[in-house]
């Protein structure tokens, strides 16, 4: 499994680098998006690692090579989702460093610090996304996976402002109210938990999804 | 003991093409080579014993093991080469080599860098900076460098020049004198098969028309010539396909002996090529 891993880290070295200066240039150029910019340059960084990752698989057709190996497939579903989260957390440690840098440099750049929100925020985000790629990939491959995604891009950035401008005139309807109500009761601590919650089954659920697509996959 | 391969009624069907309930011993200490045009079959066969693709119907056992329920098991025990490299082409020899030998129980180190050195392959080089003679060799090195108590090949001979293709053949004759082990080749080559395969099994259109050892076919198969003049007397039924040519004819026979006796000196028998044998089998096949 970690062998995995690994190689996934290993064939895009490149990418990696430019994953990291892409990061650094999100840092710079979205000054003006506030805190939303580390979310971003964080789903971006994570999307193009983990598609890098899918698109070798296929253009090296090593499907037939893994699953000719002795690993259960489970193993390559997971590997998969685990090397997004170390892409993810790889991510965070690159921001911090690069914040940690420009204020000890004193570059006149606003930084903001990774606070708890920020993080749970980021996670949410990138979940949201892979958690609906990855079962698209392991039912149907990248090449397909791809237009997916860009399908789902376009639903994501058009759905999320439309949801906003939704909710602002249903200010008033119950149920947005008692969803409001219910997180402006609550303190940090339980919203974490609920959000935490959330995302954890909601990633299960993908999961298990994906497994499910796999073990049925003819190579 | 057990077969090493033991596939009884295998089906898989597709929408053009199915195979159609094949049997296929092999036992240990063999090579058997598994001829057959492009489309017969070979990969399908193949891909099932890997367990990459789902069967319909029938069974496959490995080493008499069911090659799903004990997938992982068979696996550990089974090489593979494929006819194209399917090893990451952005990683070197050593990076590579680093991500697969993790899986494998029983990985040797040593044998395979005994292997690296004698096939000349640069550890620091990228795999898709090698020939494809060398990405078979390496694939070769990783299938010999666990142990593997069955080969499986699926056209790695396709696209070598005859260099590398006799150096794999004598790599192959060398394995083979481990009596424990065995050798599952599949070609269109057939002249590969003539040197080194035990049992040659012939597949076309997803059905097994032969499965014989190679020696018995050879000995035993006729090509026939003979003149215009006696095609009208021979019963077709005796060969397995006749070619009509300017001067007269010329026609696989199953039993030299038989059509000797049958036609005497009105024909001139040869000894058959493998490429005879499938030629004329596959031939019969779709002029019927």
């Amino acid at each position: 499994m970690l062998s995995l891993i690994i190689k996934d880290v290993l064939v895009q070295k490149k990418q990696l680098i430019f994953a990291i200066v892409y990061l650094a240039f999100v840092l710079v150029a979205f000054q003006g998006m506030g805190e939303a910019m580390f979310p971003m340059g964080l789903v971006a960084f994570t999307y193009l690692l983990s598609m890098t990752a899918c698109a070798y698989e296929e253009k090296n057709k090593a499907e037939l090579l893994l699953n000719s190996l002795p690993i259960k497939r489970v193993d390559i579903v997971t590997a998969k989702y685990l090397s997004m989260i170390l892409y993810t957390i790889l991510g965070m440690f690159a921001y911090k460093v690069m914040t940690t840098i420009i204020n000890l440099v004193n570059i006149p750049l606003k930084t903001y610090p990774l606070s708890l929100e920020i993080i749970i925020g980021s996670l949410a985000v990138v979940c949201l996304m892979t958690g609906i790629w990855f079962p698209i990939y392991f039912k149907f491959g990248y090449m397909k996976m791809r237009i997916a995604t860009f399908v789902l891009f376009f639903l994501f950035f058009f759905g999320s402002s439309l949801m906003t401008s939704f909710l602002k005139t249903r200010q008033d309807s119950q149920w947005v109210e008692g969803i409001i109500n219910f997180f402006e009761s609550q303190n940090d601590f339980i919203i974490t938990l609920v959000l935490l919650s959330i995302i954890v089954l909601y990633m299960l659920l993908s999961f298990l999804l994906s497994m499910w697509f796999y073990n049925k996959r003819e190579f | 003991m057990e077969p090493v391969l033991e596939i009884k009624g295998l089906k898989k069907n597709y929408k053009d093409f199915s195979l159609k309930g094949i049997d296929i011993t092999l036992e240990r200490g063999y090579i058997m080579g598994f001829i057959g045009p492009n489309g017969a079959g070979k990969t399908t066969t193949i891909k099932l014993i890997m367990n990459l693709l789902k069967k319909d119907d029938g069974y496959i056992k490995v080493f008499g093991l069911d090659n799903v329920e004990h997938e992982l098991d068979i696996k550990q025990k089974i090489g593979f080469v494929y006819d194209e490299s399917n090893y990451y082409e952005e990683l070197t020899i050593s990076e590579m080599k680093w991500v697969v030998a993790p899986f494998y129980k029983t990985w040797d180190d040593n044998a395979f860098n005994k292997y690296i050195r004698e096939f000349n392959l640069p550890v620091n080089k990228k795999i898709k900076e090698l020939s494809k003679g060398m990405k078979m060799k390496f694939s070769l090195a990783v299938a010999l460098s666990h142990n593997a108590e069955l080969l499986i090949m699926d056209e790695p001979t396709s696209g070598l020049d005859p260099l590398v293709r006799r150096e794999l053949l004598e790599i192959l004759s060398q394995v083979i004198q481990d009596e424990n082990k065995a050798v599952f080749f599949s070609t269109h080559i057939t002249s590969d098969l003539e040197k080194i395969a035990d049992y040659v099994t012939l597949i076309n259109d997803g059905e097994i028309l032969l499965s014989l050892e190679k020696d018995e076919l050879l000995n035993n198969y006729g090509l026939v010539r003979g003149g215009k003049e006696l095609l009208n007397d021979v019963n077709p039924k005796d060969f397995i396909d006749i070619k009509e040519n300017q001067f007269g004819f010329e026609a696989l026979v199953k039993d030299k002996n038989e059509a000797r006796k049958s036609y005497r000196d009105k024909i001139i028998i040869e000894k058959p090529s493998l490429e005879d044998i499938m030629l004329y089998h596959t031939r019969r096949y779709k002029n019927a």
